[in-house]
């Protein structure tokens, strides 16, 4: 099963934002089970946000975050047939809506923004599968709770495959890849000869951006938003918790084009990811770059594990040349140094550069508010092993310490 | 606005005469201590009275053999104090929010029976707090006899009034009420003077010290990542005392916070039989008999360390009090948790190499940026009968000090001890000072299947707390300076 990561980008129609906001609210009060979009019914869409980016120069844009299972046109079947009435008051605060609600699949389908750049935690997981994944791990637990499983790791192993099968666990018997080996191997098929390609516009590039950086003269806004304690009110409330940023990209071709290639480079390396982790860092069940405005804008969203502090001390230590490159390119972005050296290196300055790039999440829906992704992917692995029937004592042993 | 200050800082050595004491030292030689809480409710006066004892402070330079007494600043403090709000817009945001706040009890764990509004002081029901004294001396005499003279200057300043007096008990060795020795594990700061003597003691006594720049814990001395972070300033003209040094950049501002630290205050009540009960509870035999062994067993399990305070990686089946304070051990050996569980207090408090097991030497990198210096006493009298609930209250009076809050403290809180998803546990939190709603349960690995300890209720209940500023010495001066010469109405 493969994830589909998008969004759709909507001008809102400045006369209907009031209304656009109060609709989102209703919205916003149970994203699962409202009356205008119950998005739990859904279902195989994962994590969904929606966001009004308002600044000078663009918009108001409605951005509607979706990341599900399977095709676009399949997810876009499946919601307006939950509530195609609902789906359309919201998009009638924007220019360009159809009058007619049975007119508005066509409506949202052009205005589908497919991603620069992405990554997917749980590769080739269903909303179903880490659901019913996560049950089998808590059954598990009680038998070996209740039970008294006998004095080695094969004798255990053979007692819990035989309670999975005799009761409706029978289900996670059965092997399910996550990834076929042809999608594991394209993703590195791809990545070395874009790589090749993309290696000389690249470093003809970064002597040129190295000349504009020392033009650069960043007005770094000191102090993080007014909006500050809005955005920390709506953190920390689950496992997980979302970050909506933009953020003007430098004028001019050379910046347009850096942060396009640098994406594109970006978006090949998070395709080769199968363990969860973005450039090492394994808090992140969805990500998005897109570009929109013609290039003139770069929205970031992210539906991420643990607190937004932790979650950015993980990028600036384990990726600030990635984030560098590709956020250097914005307006305000800390002082770098051939594209990817220092910028985000300077912490604080960097955490204070996003605070400001951040706009409240408005709506969010998470399908499994309780599951990272480092727990999503602990499940799979007891599952695997489970289906992947009886082995020695020492594999049966490890797999046993997983629960 | 002010930009906040940073930069490489390429200097030199740590002015130790500009730093309070405790930064230093946790003043082991003096055993007993109390805390005073102060609320300001005249401005000129209180700052006579803080020009006054200003002097009487003790510095890390200065080691006083009988007493010492240390001083910190709440934001309602500085802000009461008169310090102009473009000086205390400087300040980190989560000391400026202080440590009750929707979301930050949330990550802290604060609900339940922890909630602020049951607090005995710092909740939003409790009488402001703007000061606290810590006051550490050699004997109960020599306590009370300070103690008196402080509260006797207290209550003709004129401008103070007292809040609540908080006693440490005093302490015979280092073991909390659990039982258990505390406070064995603890980083060293480079920068020599005082510093290089607590490496020392720490190396000499636990065998292992982690060296930490200045800046971990200091503001305005460079820290781990290389940056001069956020240094809380004033502008030029506001210093009165003329005493504090300029910023290299803004231009105009002095270093209002230069030698100084924050310091987080959680009072946190322990109920030991409900503690002992739980791990009695669990270890008992199939037929009902108690199981004293299997309750250490699992007791020491919970924690990490033996009651000895020997590290359950270095003796993982029994106590040996010959490793007692013993800190030089890794986690790379222990993978799987089977000697030291995963959810151990000592783990989740410090998981040291353990978050990545294929870069170890990563993970132990990583976790420097969240390392606390602990200053931690236990209050109230140790129980008689570990099983009983006499009634009487008995805790841990938990202070640290970090250069910043938010990646420091409330990140090991969040991410660490309350976080049920810690390092592939599932719906767990830290057995000893976790956050729960319902009964939960601990996990302790083992071979062929893991034991489960169920029906973990609550241990701890907090009972206070706040976040503290500790300024250096000049900048103290300084705002006793700002507090006399501001008259305006409070």
């Amino acid at each position: 099963m493969t994830q589909t990561v998008m969004t759709i980008v909507a001008e809102i129609d400045p006369t209907r934002i009031a209304d656009l906001r109060a609709l989102l609210a209703i919205v916003a009060a149970d994203p699962a089970g409202n009356t205008l979009i119950p998005l739990g019914r859904a279902a195989s869409l994962h994590f969904s946000s929606m966001v009004i980016f308002d600044r000078t120069g663009l918009g108001p844009v409605f951005v509607w975050e979706n990341n599900f299972d399977g095709d676009v046109d399949d997810y876009l079947d499946s919601v307006l047939a939950i509530n195609a009435v609902g789906i359309h008051r919201l998009y009638s605060c924007c220019s360009g809506c159809p009058s007619a609600p049975s007119d508005l699949r066509h409506f949202l389908r052009s205005m589908v923004v497919h991603p620069n750049a992405y990554h997917v935690g749980a590769v080739g997981r269903s909303v179903d599968r880490i659901r019913k994944e996560a049950q089998l791990r808590a059954a598990l637990q009680s038998l070996l709770d209740l039970n008294s499983v006998g004095s080695s790791a094969t004798a255990a192993a053979a007692f819990l495959r035989k309670s999975a099968q005799s009761s409706n666990l029978s289900w996670a018997l059965v092997p399910e890849l996550r990834q076929t080996t042809w999608e594991r191997a394209r993703a590195w098929i791809l990545l070395g000869p874009s790589f090749l390609l993309l290696f000389f516009p690249l470093v003809i590039l970064l002597v040129v951006v190295a000349i504009y950086e020392l033009f650069d003269r960043e007005n770094h806004d000191p102090f993080p938003p007014a909006n500050r304690r809005r955005l920390l009110e709506l953190e920390d409330r689950s496992a997980l918790n979302h970050m909506a940023a933009i953020n003007e990209v430098k004028p001019g071709i050379v910046r347009n084009l850096t942060v396009r290639l640098v994406l594109m480079l970006a978006n090949m390396a998070a395709r080769t990811s199968n363990d969860g982790k973005l450039g090492g860092i394994p808090t992140i069940h969805f990500a998005h770059w897109s570009l929109i405005g013609g290039g003139k804008w770069l929205i970031f969203l992210s539906n991420y594990g643990g607190s937004w502090g932790g979650y950015l001390d993980d990028f600036i230590e384990k990726q600030s040349r990635g984030l560098t490159a590709i956020w250097s390119n914005v307006v305000g972005f800390p002082q770098a140094t051939f594209l990817f050296g220092r910028g985000a290196r300077n912490g604080p300055l960097f955490k204070t550069f996003a605070r400001n790039s951040m706009t409240e999440t408005l709506v969010w829906y998470q399908a499994y508010p309780d599951l990272t992704i480092q727990t999503v992917n602990r499940n799979s692995d007891i599952r695997d092993a489970l289906a992947g029937g009886p082995k020695d004592e020492a594999a049966e042993q490890e797999w046993l310490h997983l629960l | 606005m002010a930009a906040p200050f940073m930069s490489r800082k390429t200097s030199s050595s740590p002015e130790f005469h500009d730093m309070q004491g405790l930064i230093a030292s946790a003043y082991s030689h003096l055993p007993c201590a109390a805390y005073l809480l102060l609320r300001v409710s005249n401005r000129p006066s209180s700052g006579a009275w803080l020009n006054d004892w200003a002097t009487r402070i003790t510095t890390a330079s200065a080691k006083q053999a009988r007493f010492s007494l240390n001083i910190a600043f709440t934001a309602s403090g500085l802000a009461t104090l008169g310090l102009p709000a473009d000086a205390l817009e400087t300040f980190s945001f989560p000391f400026l929010e202080g440590m009750v706040d929707q979301r930050r009890s949330r990550i802290l764990g604060d609900f339940d029976n922890s909630d602020p509004q049951y607090w005995h002081w710092g909740g939003p029901l409790n009488e402001r707090v703007d000061m606290i004294l810590l006051a550490y001396a050699i004997d109960d005499d020599e306590l009370a006899t300070r103690l008196n003279e402080i509260r006797e200057s207290v209550a003709h300043s004129g401008g103070i009034t007292e809040v609540l007096q908080l006693d440490a008990s005093r302490q015979s060795d280092n073991r909390e009420h659990f039982g258990f020795a505390d406070g064995i594990g603890q980083p060293t700061i480079g920068g020599g003077g005082p510093f290089a003597h607590q490496h020392e003691k720490q190396l000499e006594r636990t065998s292992h010290a982690t060296l930490l720049k200045p800046g971990e814990f200091i503001l305005g001395y460079a820290d781990e990542s290389g940056q001069v972070a956020n240094l809380p300033t004033l502008a030029w003209a506001d210093d009165l005392s003329r005493a504090l040094p300029p910023v290299p950049e803004p231009s105009g501002r002095t270093a209002l916070g230069s030698n100084g630290s924050y310091l987080v205050f959680r009072q946190m009540a322990q109920h030991v039989a409900e503690f002992w009960n739980c791990f009695e509870n669990a270890a008992r035999l199939p037929n009902g008999r108690s199981d004293a062994a299997e309750r250490e067993l699992l007791a020491a399990k919970a924690i990490g360390r033996w009651k000895s305070g020997a590290p359950l990686v270095l003796a993982p089946d029994n106590d040996n009090p010959a490793l007692h304070d013993r800190n030089d051990f890794a986690y790379t050996c222990d993978n799987h948790g089977l000697k030291c569980p995963i959810g151990a207090h000592i783990r989740r408090a410090n998981p040291r190499d353990s978050l990545d097991h294929d870069h170890p030497d990563a993970a132990l990198h990583s976790v420097r940026r969240h390392r606390l210096l602990r200053r931690a006493r236990s209050y109230g009298k140790r129980a008689d009968d570990p099983f009983v609930d006499d009634g009487k209250a008995r805790g841990l009076h938990f202070i640290c000090l970090v250069a910043d809050l938010e990646r420091q403290f409330e990140f090991v809180q969040q991410t660490w001890i309350h976080n049920p998803a810690f390092a592939g546990l599932n719906r767990e939190t830290d057995p000893l000072i976790g956050a729960r709603v319902a009964p939960a349960h601990f996990t302790a690995p083992a071979t062929p299947v893991r034991r489960r300890v169920h029906g973990l209720s609550h241990f701890i209940t907090v009972r206070g707390g706040a976040y503290f500023f500790l300024p250096g010495l000049r900048a103290l001066r300084c705002l006793a300076g700002i507090a006399v010469a501001n008259r305006e109405r409070l």
